[in-house]
């Protein structure tokens, strides 16, 4: 990818991973909804275009990076949207989260214009999005995929491609599924062991050693303790990931009553107020929660 | 015989460390026999000035040939059990392979020593333990030398460390000694302390209840480290593997915990423990001062300190201390100990700990031990639960749930349990390392906890109430790993 490469959505992981690309040396044109997003970018060498359609138009590939299913649908299909300038040799990177449905619809649209279309939801948030250590589930084009893959060796530290489009959106609901639940099991296990007498800080200790340690636990546990939930993943975008992948198991009347469980428990955090703090927040709902 | 270390350039995930006996001089020589290889490589290779690195054992007649043309005395048992070297003078011998928390058992002049390798998680220090069942070496930064001023741990000449690849046969030119071309993390210190000094470092007698799935091979780790060792199994011929290599056998808890100084437990649930200790030719019946009682066994806290109740009775001392870590932790000496109760009976058990365990918590009082272990096996219990949704719900809606396993492990919630069950779980296969039946019973214990705190656990009880299932098609002598079965629509009845 030597030409110039759209950017559209500079939010927490958006702004982070269009600033990886232009320190590697890419070329950016970008894009937000709210536009003084993009002076930042500006500073490290990007060119900002009015309108997703007019990023599109300028450049060859453009990357899509919004919040949730209204907003990706959004930049596509409304007025001055990706739509309107999408044709052949065109393509469009959706690396949003979103649900399979929203992303073929996406993937319909764009393909029947002409245009390219690859889904590439990403697992991992702020920090690793700074430090271009993103996971990237790619599904759609292959031969996108292939073009695309400078950029995402940029953007991440490994890809997958899984095939039709669809199931990396999937791959990446059931990732969060588990992270959820994980977090809420955490949560518990922080609370009971205060509770108990015991000191939390032994207890993130004894976890860096066990069978069940992990990153996830290393990075939040010591911020949880001091109730600082700093938003790295809005509660809110876990909370939308929790109910789409319970969706999915609905399709399919799979059995999952951990996640149903977890997924209450972050519904009860948003109603708390506490949807805009990190996903970790859900420690305060534990916390609350009296027999 | 001065032990160093180096570590390997090139940053793996598991780097290799290479560690190395330097031979003192002036001739003569010495033996090493081996008592436990596992997983330790061991290749011998001789030289002042220059010497190749092979891969592990096959190449081991290769080191054979190189140090016979040159001159130098070097034997190695057939069975790869025991090397020796007469005539060393000094060089640079390449011993071995470690990485971090390898155990290497050994023999030197008869002495039964222990090699452990210990990193700081992000590998950026590193020391080696020497240990030995009357004292623990460390080098720094956590020296005890206060047992013993003869030892030295030294950050002394430094070596240049060339890339090594362990290919075939990389030839590293090795000058010595040099000035060092790049600093590198060396600590050296001698193995040869003074062994006259004879501390009470180590309870003489142990007794050992409870030879399971985990009882067993812990057992067996404290003989392998030279400890004195008397069993007892409610089944006795569990006991056989045991007294073949060395162990003593009574016919009762009482009487093992009447000729041991220290006895340690290791049953499967609050029922068992309680009888041991407090039943019928119990524990408690052959307790007394100056002994201990360590109860390994995960059990609530009310229980835990019934038992504690009866062995201080006695006027003997009581530590609970349950372990995290499953089977091939407790092979490889790698559990976690979460002890409460006396401190001084802690302090005393440590090195056997140690020996059996990769770290160890002292946590207050009785009670405090078993909270902390059913803390943790609620969580692992949660997350094993999930990752079986996770697994099932990918493979419904046509994901391959291998490739799960895999994104998983690169991501932030990559946690070493998930990459060892994962292919097994994705084959329908559950060897059991943990019992379902013990972790449901972690989890209905936990449960209770919780309650007595008024704490409100959902996740937790949803996944209970998966094992409960699980185990109502009797799955319970699986692997935990086999919850994933309660989740489909026609599970597998193996009643």
């Amino acid at each position: 990818m030597g030409e110039e490469i759209g950017f559209l959505g500079l939010g927490i992981m958006g702004k982070a991973m269009a600033v990886n690309l232009l320190r590697h040396g890419f070329k950016l044109t970008v894009w937000n909804r709210t536009l003084s997003k993009c002076d930042e970018l500006v500073e490290h060498g990007a060119s900002v275009g009015e309108t997703p359609a007019a990023v599109v138009k300028k450049c060859k590939y453009t990357i899509g990076m919004l919040s949730d299913p209204a907003a990706a649908l959004s930049v596509v299909f409304d007025k001055d949207g990706v739509l309107e300038h999408i044709c052949t040799g065109k393509g469009y990177i959706d690396m949003s989260t979103v649900d399979a449905d929203t992303s073929s619809k996406i993937s319909e649209a764009i393909t029947s214009k002409g245009g390219h279309f690859l889904e590439a939801p990403v697992s991992g948030s702020k920090k690793p999005a700074e430090d271009g250590q993103l996971v990237i589930l790619a599904a759609g084009e292959k031969a996108l995929y292939e073009e695309a893959l400078p950029a995402f060796n940029v953007m991440g530290k490994k890809s997958f491609f899984l095939g039709h489009v669809g199931n990396g959106a999937r791959m990446k609901l059931v990732v969060n599924m588990i992270m959820g639940s994980m977090m809420n099991a955490f949560s518990e296990g922080l609370e009971l062991a205060d509770r108990s007498g015991l000191n939390p800080q032994t207890l993130l200790d004894v976890l860096d050693l066990a069978a069940i340690a992990n990153p996830m636990f290393k990075m939040k546990g010591p911020p949880m303790l001091q109730n600082n939930y700093t938003p790295a993943f809005p509660l809110k975008h876990q909370q939308k990931d929790m109910r789409l992948a319970l969706a999915l198991g609905d399709e399919n009347a799979i059995s999952m009553p951990v996640a149903a469980a977890a997924n209450e428990a972050f519904k009860k955090a948003r109603n708390l107020g506490l949807g805009d703090l990190d996903f970790s927040a859900v420690h305060q709902t534990v916390k609350g929660g009296e027999l | 015989m001065l032990v160093a270390l180096f570590r390997r350039e090139a940053a793996t995930p598991a780097p290799f460390y290479a560690f190395f006996f330097f031979g003192e001089g002036g001739g003569g020589g010495w033996v090493l026999d081996f008592v436990e290889l596992y997983p330790v490589r061991i290749f011998v290779v001789p030289s002042v000035y220059e010497f190749t690195v092979h891969t592990p054992e096959p190449d081991l007649a290769a080191a054979l040939e190189f140090s016979q043309s040159h001159n130098r005395s070097f034997d190695v048992a057939e069975d790869h059990t025991a090397c020796s070297l007469t005539d060393c003078w000094s060089g640079i011998w390449v011993l071995g392979i470690l990485r971090r928390d390898d155990k290497l058992h050994y023999k030197e002049a008869g002495m039964a020593k222990t090699l452990l390798l210990k990193t700081t998680p992000d590998f950026s220090q590193h020391y080696l333990y020497l240990r030995h069942p009357s004292f623990n070496l460390y080098s720094p930064p956590n020296v005890k030398t206060s047992c013993f001023p003869q030892v030295m741990a030294m950050c002394s000449s430094f070596y240049p460390l060339l890339p090594i690849n362990f290919g075939n046969k990389a030839r590293l030119i090795f000058p010595f000694p040099t000035k060092p071309q790049s600093l590198v993390c060396f600590k050296a210190f001698s193995s040869q302390a003074d062994t006259s000094t004879t501390k009470d470092d180590i309870p003489a007698r142990i007794g050992f209840l409870g030879l399971g799935i985990m009882g067993s091979p812990m057992a067996q780790n404290l003989l392998k480290a030279g400890c004195d060792v008397t069993v007892w199994n409610r089944t006795k011929s569990k006991c056989d593997p045991l007294l073949s290599i060395g162990a003593k056998y009574k016919a009762s808890p009482e009487e093992v915990a009447a000729s041991c100084d220290i006895t340690f437990a290791m049953l499967a649930d609050p029922e068992s423990a309680a009888d041991v200790a407090c039943g019928k030719r119990g524990v408690a019946s052959g307790m007394g001062p100056g002994k201990g009682y360590v109860d390994v066994s995960t059990v609530d806290g009310d229980t835990s300190k019934l038992i504690c109740q009866h062995i201080k009775a006695t006027g003997a001392q009581f530590l609970e201390a349950p372990v995290s870590g499953s089977k091939k932790p407790a092979e490889d000496g790698q559990l976690i100990f979460l002890t409460a109760g006396d401190r001084s009976l802690y302090e005393v058990v440590g090195p056997l700990l140690d020996i059996m365990g990769k770290s160890r918590f002292y946590l207050g009082d009785v009670g405090n031990g078993a909270a902390m272990k059913l803390v943790v096996n609620m969580i692992m219990g949660s997350m094993m639960a999930s990752f079986s949704e996770g697994l099932l719900l990918s493979e419904k809606v046509g994901l391959d749930p291998s490739v799960l396993v895999e994104v998983i492990s690169q991501g932030a919630i990559s946690a070493p349990m998930y990459s060892m069950k994962g292919p097994s779980m994705v084959k329908s296969l559950y060897p059991t390392a943990f019992p379902l039946k013990h972790q449901q019973k972690d989890l209905r214990l936990a449960l209770g906890l919780a309650e007595s705190v008024s704490q409100s656990t959902p996740i937790a009880a949803a996944a209970n109430e998966l094992y409960k299932v699980a185990k109502s098609h009797g799955l319970s002598d699986d692997d935990f790993s086999a919850v994933i079965e309660a989740l489909k629509a026609r599970i597998q009845d193996k009643k």
